[in-house]
């Protein structure tokens, strides 16, 4: 859980860690848009390939790509399922399924796989995004271009304690499960809530502490967050190299109908 | 062919969402361009309220800034917790909405949403940035919206806080499901019928989030009572603001009434699952329709169903409380 969701990958040193994270915002914003207007799956597909090709080259293990992928292919396949059998007039293919025939129509197929496509592509920027961008810098690039200042520093707040209390809910479950404590769907259920309040209790303990520690340094109300850096025009330059050529391969798709 | 579907759309949420089912969130993509800057432009304001509520608590008091960056982690890592599905052999896990909601109020947990969404979507892949909005609107604007009034309409009716926690809990899970399927119907249903996606999408969710949300309500009630055993001056029903809570409450109760008028006169042209599922297989197959083997016409009926009912509600009461209660053998000593 905890490789899962921290952003330690983005804290090695490579071409992609070290773009500015405004530009790679700028660039992930222009191609989740353009992923969602292309009207066939070839775009998304590209965008997809494109970031997981980036992600491998930079030592991304292909193991945590699929993980990460996972929960939206998931949803995807779903989708796919019930617009092929919904979707549309002309059938391609029956299905039987005990006593139901089931038609694969035609119409709702090309539409699950475009969908497949999309979701594809836009997660692969998501996780591209993730992989190579710490959390502090997202959110102060995310207060650059206008996010609440109150936002930001409760994001951040809500992202610096979101380890400790992680740390401190995988001892707790761990010791759960060593008394048995999910030997049975009732203890399950009882011991989830005992684990539930028990970390909400120790955050709120923890909050105290931290508080009164941040009082004795000075602690005002503000958030010091540093100053972000001037952007590099070579990155200003990729990303809106970029951008253009994710623009001009949508105008393409859009014209050919891909 | 046209019930088909029902059944194909359980086996594909049953199939697809394998252990840990991560089915909260719309994935990135799915939704269209003009569906996904509404979704954001419905939860902006909501956020922005949330914000408003945080700096204002804020002035009052420094000590909430801390805390309310606490909850929305603990919130967050218990919305990551694993809960065994038993029905389906799964996992899950809960929203943690309603839980927060009941701490916080609903609309500083929508702020709080919004960045635990964001930071799942950026650090999990789960959840996405362009259907952002429409995650929000549905877990952090309509989950803790109906947790927190259900919460407070159960309290008001004087249910006990346990009882309480576990209305808030399972229905925010619903409602937040139920949400979710609503979004992706209206944005998917291209010639077909909303209604039909809609059903569908929500029959899909079924196998998974029925239980899920049972499971949620007792997470949510258990959390709670340990937090009021440990730390019984803790502001449950959220003092803050007191009387606008109580107002949202009211409006919140209307609306449910105003929603289940709605319904019962919707449903009076509906024709019932005897004749319209039942049925119709019955006919495709070639078989006619055959009076009841024990029929109960009338009051007679009514009176059965009562009866029917009465039973099920008591054996339900009774063996509820092995759910709370602590084992004792015949010395008296827990077990």
């Amino acid at each position: 859980m905890f490789e899962l969701f921290s952003d330690i990958y983005a804290g090695r040193g490579n071409r992609f860690t070290r773009m500015d994270a405004r530009a790679k915002l700028f660039a992930a914003a222009i191609t989740l848009a353009a992923v969602i207007a292309a009207p066939g799956p070839a775009l998304p597909f590209v965008v997809w390939a494109l970031c997981v090709i980036a992600l491998l080259s930079i030592r991304i293990q292909t193991k945590m790509i699929a993980l990460r992928m996972a929960p939206a292919l998931s949803m995807a396949a779903v989708l796919l399922v019930l617009n092929m059998f919904m979707l549309g007039t002309t059938p391609v293919a029956h299905l039987g399924i005990g006593v139901w025939r089931l038609a694969v129509m035609k119409e709702g197929l090309n539409q699950g796989i475009q969908l497949g496509a999309r979701v594809m592509g836009a997660t692969g920027v998501l996780i591209f995004l993730g992989f190579t961008t710490p959390a502090h810098r997202l959110f102060q690039a995310l207060r650059w271009y206008g996010a609440p200042e109150s936002w930001v520093e409760l994001a951040l707040s809500v992202y610096r304690q979101i380890f400790t209390l992680i740390d401190a809910a995988s001892d707790m479950y761990a010791a759960q499960r060593v008394r048995l404590g999910y030997a049975d769907a009732r203890r399950a259920v009882v011991s989830a809530g005992v684990l539930a309040g028990s970390v909400l209790l120790r955050s709120m303990e923890q909050a105290a502490r931290t508080h009164e520690a941040m009082l004795a340094r000075g602690y005002a109300g503000n958030t010091v967050m540093g100053p972000l850096p001037q952007m590099a025009k070579a990155d200003a330059a990729v990303a809106i190299l970029w951008a253009a050529a994710v623009l001009s391969a949508l105008g393409v798709v859009l014209k050919m109908g891909l | 062919m046209k019930y088909g579907f029902f059944l194909l759309a359980v086996l594909s949420g049953w199939a697809a969402f394998p252990p840990p089912a991560h089915a909260m969130h719309i994935a990135d993509g799915i939704l269209p361009m003009k569906w996904a800057a509404f979704w954001y432009l419905l939860a902006i304001p909501a956020v922005a309220m949330g914000l408003r509520t945080y700096r204002r608590e804020s002035e009052r008091s420094l000590r909430f800034r801390s805390l309310a960056g606490l909850v929305g982690a603990a919130v967050f890592v218990v919305s990551c917790m694993p809960i065994p599905i038993p029905f389906t052999g799964t996992c899950s896990h809960p929203t943690g909405t309603g839980l927060a909601a009941i701490l916080l109020g609903p609309w500083l947990t929508a702020a709080i949403s919004s960045i635990a969404l964001l930071l799942q979507a950026l650090f999990l892949a789960h959840g996405g940035l362009t259907t952002l909005g429409g995650n929000i609107v549905s877990m952090g604007i309509v989950g803790a919206c109906s947790g927190y009034g259900i919460f407070r309409a159960a309290r008001w009716a004087g249910l006990s806080l346990f009882a309480s926690a576990f209305l808030a809990g399972m229905l925010s899970d619903w409602a937040t499901y139920a949400t979710t399927s609503a979004e992706l119907a209206l944005a998917l249903h291209g010639d077909g019928s909303v209604l039909s996606l809609f059903l569908a999408v929500l029959a899909a969710f079924v196998p998974t989030q029925l239980p899920l949300g049972i499971m949620e309500g007792f997470v949510t009630a258990y959390a709670l009572r340990f937090l009021s055993e440990r730390w019984p001056e803790f502001p449950f029903a959220r003092e803050i603001r007191h009387e606008r809570a109580n107002v949202l409450s009211k409006v919140f109760l209307a609306l449910l009434v105003i929603a289940g008028l709605s319904i019962v006169a919707y449903a009076k042209g509906y024709v019932g699952v005897d004749d319209k599922v039942i049925g119709k297989f019955a006919a495709d197959a070639g078989k006619e329709p055959s009076p009841s083997l024990l029929s109960l016409e009338g009051d007679l009926g009514l009176f059965v169903f009562l009866i029917a009912g009465a039973v099920g509600g008591f054996a339900c009461g009774y063996f509820y409380r092995s759910l709370s209660s602590k084992k004792e053998d015949k010395a008296g000593k827990d077990v």
